[in-house]
């Protein structure tokens, strides 16, 4: 019985929101309340989820066979210090971004039933896939063999455009074509890596804390090497990596802000935690430490942290800013895993954990703009503090941690990373590393807060913003709630991150 | 409660306490009490004046916290807030001119606040700690080499808050433009705290006794010093003088901090204490006068001023002490801080060149202050004009600036009182540095031979300088009309021609170049790919309907069933040129279209998975 239970509670966060979405699609309700009932049904479903996430985190199975045919091909899944991590950064995202997207999704300003009727049908259809990319990523979390991990991998891409192409309009369709291409030729390269591994070593490539791989000797290392690199570059294109970031900032401004929030933060880390599987829990550090893989490695990831920050802010559009930021902020965790030393990889999954938390705060600040004002470009938002005063507030606090300013988050993870960096044996890698860091976020400031100081020191000589904003839509009251539960979480996990480093730095540094 | 100050941010904050940090937590609560008193009249009818009071107290508070930080990172977190928090004062107001002051002060700040980091990141992670304590205990077997750039880095940080020269661009825009009490905070306090940070740094870090560093310090300062005062000559603003007057002044105090790394002892560290008290006290007073002029008149401008002192003859006490005593003159208390500094000095000067000619930029500089307090003096107070019609100062203005004033005056009068100040209140860090007992600086003869010589040729030189700068170069004369011109051309501004052009448009163009070649890279590559790889192929002109087999194939079926000749039924030739037509036109689609060769990618991979997996 107790048994039977922990593989329920294994499974459970799995398929309860797959059939949980499904179930919403197929929903209707009529009559006054239906809105309102609507919203506490979501809710609910939300809640329940984040509470099944839980419910694993504490207690669900180590480990789980769900098939096996071979060693190779079967279904596993794990529970460990990675699993967890992801597992409630995820709830919490989805969790807050999910309660902010039914108020975000609704739209009160058709004008014709027909219209109505498509909206609420779009609305539908954004939900039932947000809960269904909801469940794929637990999976994706739990993953405990390389096979189960791309499956999940797989499905995460193809659930996930849905949320991208969600206006429909023709922007959206390009971006979303453009993001299935490079996600599926990312996989198709972490494949190729998969089976070339999986020729050469003969090892099964279950994930293994230290590396997974036995079979490496003189003669196949090359190709081991190679192999990895590609599975890194194949995880990467999800993670914003440079040679395949392209698809970021087409798709970040077409979709919803909940869904570009949940991209941004979510799905964009699982790029960055198929990587660490594959270095940390297939390959080994020791195998790479000091090869021309890592050189490649940190070089890349350095290039992208530059080029992100750098072309965010010559960016003018608002959310296609922040979609840089993401490349070039996503980059300071692969920053973290190509330095291989465990200081390092600590700050890289802090930087995970809280880059979730600012840019959820950042994307969702911007949908809040563009909801209340239709305002999409940087250069329109002068003034906006007199009318959005607390997202405008909000927003101020996410970018002072994105700039790494004590004692928002930011701050910690960075000087984590940067410990890390210097702890290198080759001192000036680490010194470059950490000027460039830097660089980016003195870029970061200059981007973000440029908009924070237009938005609250306006001048005299420029217009007041409307006080009837522009759109129908007055910023909701759970909305400004999200916002600022958000903007305090970002304080507290900075102030609190202590609690981080007791759980968490043992089980980092077995790795090594 | 301690363990949440030791987890803080998973780094810690400490806290220490010693006579130094008391004295001048006694003096900053002192000028932020003057200065929130007369912010209650400043502010009064001013818009949007929540968010100063706001960052008012913000600044306050991570002021006590930067000085009773008992490590680097205290210090870092509370300087970066105060920062951050004072920008608000300076876009306070809202014109085009705070707009370009702020974001200069915004940019210049955030900057240096990164290099300080990086400063301390080495510093953490070289020497193993950030406790001020534990520095010095590790440092003091290190050779200095080692911690000289991390010493460097750090007071980058700290110098761009004070103002030393190459990173004081911001301090005259700013220092103009945010509300008065907010340039009293600034200039009296907040600038102060850099320099506090300079002494820290330098002591925990274990450079005191560096010649580099000293040197290094000492050129700044003396850089510092004379541009300010050169800027602080040539202008007709009544703030702006007072503002670049500050600037100068902070460069007096980075000669002294020089001083004190290069001849560590009780001489050096009681002058650049004393002036750093003596300023802080000064410039209250005269931006709090500043601020009680402007809001009466709504000018800065001294060609509008003249004679205004006449009607408010209350102001006079107060520009007549600071500026006296910030020019030396024997009797007030800047005399005796600026003979100590110089006495200190002349003492390394025994033995460097650089310091010789510093000695002489010093007493030059000290003429060049007593000229520009004197060219205010006389606008304000001797020549007439228009400024005696205006509106009287407030008495809330008045009072303020007279209490500083009064303790000024005070401290000139007891000058044994005042000198064993600083000794009384040492700073633990730079006693544990310099390991050695202070020498009484009591014993310094401040009404020496020596001193009363250089003060004298200083004060003649500054009689002089007024004469040629001010009444000869900046007043010119149009018919009967006398006026104060803008004596330094407009491209005399670092800022605005070099660091903005060089640091907002030509770099970030570069960079964003660069940056744009690599992300269109593999957009690039795909679209060049579609474009000529993938292109369509031409197509074939058909001479008959359909293809050769379909063509055959229909004729041999047609000729089987009688089709062809049959009226009402389609003949089999053509049917199976439509359907061709068909594929061909399905085929080309997925030969036009990227998705096949993705396609073909994958069935080849999973092709070899299988092939590799069964084998």
């Amino acid at each position: 019985m107790n048994d039977f239970f922990t593989k329920l509670i294994t499974i459970l966060p799995i398929l309860f929101p797959i059939c949980a979405g499904i179930a919403v699609a197929f929903y209707e309700r009529k009559g006054e309340h239906r809105h309102s009932f609507g919203k506490g049904l979501l809710i609910s479903l939300l809640v329940a989820e984040t509470c099944l996430s839980g419910l694993y985190v504490f207690f669900g199975a180590e480990k789980l066979v769900i098939f096996s045919f071979t060693d190779l091909i079967s279904a596993v899944l794990k529970k460990d210090l990675f699993t967890q991590i992801f597992i409630v950064m995820t709830s919490f995202v989805f969790l807050l971004t999910g309660i902010y997207a039914t108020d975000y999704m609704r739209h009160d300003d058709s004008k014709t039933e027909e219209e109505q009727k498509v909206k609420t049908l779009a609305g539908k259809t954004f939900f039932c896939f947000y809960l269904v990319v909801w469940g794929v990523l637990v999976g994706l979390a739990q993953a405990g063999n390389l096979l189960t991990f791309y499956m999940f991998y797989e499905l995460m891409t193809v659930t996930s455009v849905v949320l991208v192409v969600h206006d429909m309009t023709k922007e959206a369709l390009f971006a979303a074509k453009k993001y299935i291409y490079y996600s599926i030729a990312g996989a198709s390269f972490a494949l190729f890596g998969f089976a070339f591994i999986a020729k050469t070593t003969g090892g099964n490539l279950e994930f293994l804390p230290g590396g997974s791989l036995t079979g490496v000797n003189g003669e196949n290392s090359g190709i081991v090497l190679i192999s990895v690199f590609l599975m890194i570059l194949g995880f990467g294109a999800k993670a914003g990596l440079f040679p395949m970031h392209g698809w970021l900032p087409s798709a970040h401004p077409v979709a919803p802000a909940p869904a570009s929030a949940v991209l941004s933060s979510i799905i964009c880390k699982a790029g960055a935690l198929g990587i660490i599987r594959v270095v940390f829990f297939i390959a080994g550090p020791e195998l790479l430490r000091g090869t021309p893989v890592q050189w490649a490695f940190l070089t890349i990831s350095l290039l992208t942290v530059f080029m992100g920050s750098m072309l965010a802010y010559k960016e003018n559009v608002l959310k296609k800013r922040l979609a840089y930021s993401t490349v070039s902020q996503v980059s300071y965790i692969l920053f973290g895993i190509a330095c291989l030393n465990p200081v390092s990889l600590f700050g890289a999954v802090l930087h995970m954990i809280f880059h979730a938390c600012l840019k959820t705060t950042l994307f969702l600040n911007a949908g809040t703009v563009i909801y209340s004002t239709g305002r999409h470009r940087c250069d329109e938002l002068v003034g906006i503090g007199n009318a959005l005063p607390v997202t405008l507030s909000t927003f101020t606090v996410a970018s002072l941690g994105l700039v790494g300013i004590p004692p928002v988050c930011g701050f910690v993870s960075k000087w984590y990373l940067c410990m890390g960096a210097l702890d290198m044996k080759e001192t000036v890698v680490g010194y470059i590393g950490i000027a460039i860091l830097l660089i980016s976020a003195l870029l970061t400031a200059g981007y973000l807060l440029s908009i924070v100081v237009a938005g609250f020191f306006p001048g005299q000589d420029v217009k007041e913003f409307d006080e009837n904003l522009e759109r129908s839509g007055k910023v909701k009251k759970g909305m400004l709630i999200v916002m600022a539960v958000l903007a305090v979480m970002a304080l507290l996990l900075g102030v609190f991150a202590k609690i981080f480093y007791d759980l968490s730095f043992d089980m980092i540094y077995d790795l090594f | 409660m301690m363990d949440f100050l030791n987890d803080f941010c998973s780094i810690g904050l400490s806290f220490k306490c010693d006579g130094f940090r008391l004295l001048y937590f006694g003096v900053s609560l002192l000028v932020f009490i003057i200065c929130t008193l007369y912010a209650f009249d400043h502010m009064k009818g001013g818009k949007k004046n929540g968010r100063f009071w706001a960052s008012w107290i913000v600044v306050f508070l991570c002021t006590a916290g930067l000085l009773f930080a008992g490590d680097l990172f205290t210090c870092f977190m509370f300087f970066e807030i105060m920062s951050l928090a004072s920008t608000v004062w300076v876009f306070q107001r809202e014109t085009g001119d705070s707009d370009i002051a702020g974001r200069v002060y915004l940019r210049i700040s955030v900057a240096c606040g990164m290099v300080m980091l990086f400063g301390i990141f080495l510093a953490a992670h070289d020497l193993g700690t950030l406790n001020f304590d534990e520095l010095i205990n590790v440092t003091r077997e290190l050779p200095a080499e080692k911690t000289l750039l991390p010493a460097v880095l750090i007071s980058v940080g700290f110098g761009a808050k004070a103002g030393v020269f190459l990173l004081h661009v911001w301090l005259p825009k700013a220092y103009t433009q945010s509300p008065a009490p907010g340039t009293a905070f600034l200039s009296a306090v907040l600038s102060k705290a850099g320099i506090i940070g300079i002494i820290l740094t330098s002591s925990s870090l274990g450079v005191i006794g560096n010649k580099e560093w000293g040197n290094i310090l000492l050129v700044l300062g003396a850089a510092t010093m004379f541009t300010g005062a050169l800027l602080a000559v040539f202008t007709n603003n009544l703030k702006r003088t007072v503002a670049c007057s500050s600037l100068s002044q902070i460069g007096f105090i980075v000669v002294g901090v020089a001083c004190m790394v290069l001849e560590p002892g009780g001489l050096s560290y009681t002058g650049t204490v004393l002036h750093m008290l003596n300023h802080t006290l000064i410039k209250t007073a005269l931006f709090i006068a500043v601020g009680g002029i402007f809001k009466a008149c709504g000018t800065l401008d001294l060609n509008e001023l003249k004679g205004y002192g006449k009607k408010n003859l209350l102001l006079m006490p107060v520009f007549a002490v600071s500026g006296l005593s910030l020019a030396g003159v024997p009797g007030f208390s800047g005399y005796i801080s600026k003979n100590m500094m110089h006495e200190a000095l002349d003492e390394i000067a025994l033995s460097s060149g650089l310091a010789n000619g510093v000695s002489l930029i010093f007493t030059f500089t000290g003429g060049m202050t007593l000229c520009y307090m004197l060219k205010l003096f006389i606008c304000l107070f001797v020549e007439n004009g228009k400024g005696a019609k205006k509106n009287a100062v407030s008495k809330a203005s008045v009072i303020t600036a007279l209490i500083p004033t009064i303790l000024m005056a005070v401290s000139g009068i007891l000058p044994r009182a005042f000198i064993s100040l600083p000794s009384a209140a040492k700073l633990s860090e730079y006693q544990a540095a310099t390991g050695e007992v202070f020498k009484d600086a009591a014993l310094f003869e401040y009404f020496g031979a020596e001193a009363l010589i250089a003060t004298g040729i200083s004060l003649i030189t500054g009689i002089c300088l007024y004469y040629i700068c001010i009444r000869l170069i900046l007043i010119g004369r149009k018919g009967d009309r006398v006026f104060y011109r803008h004596g330094l051309p407009d491209w005399f501004d670092l800022e605005r021609y070099v660091y903005r052009p060089l640091f907002m448009y030509f770099l970030p163009f570069i960079c964003a170049f660069a940056a744009r070649l690599f992300d269109k890279l593999t957009d690039f590559i795909i679209y060049f790919f579609r474009k000529k790889v993938f292109k369509p192929l031409r197509k074939k002109r058909a001479a008959t309907v359909g293809n050769s087999l379909s063509f055959g194939l229909g004729s041999f079926l047609d000729k089987i069933t009688g089709r062809g000749k049959k009226p009402g039924k389609v003949s089999f030739v053509t049917s199976l040129a439509l359907l061709n037509e068909q594929a061909a036109a399905i085929a080309r689609m997925i030969e036009r279209s990227l998705s096949l060769s993705m396609l073909l990618f994958s069935t080849g991979l999973v092709i070899t998975l299988i092939y590799m997996l069964f084998k």
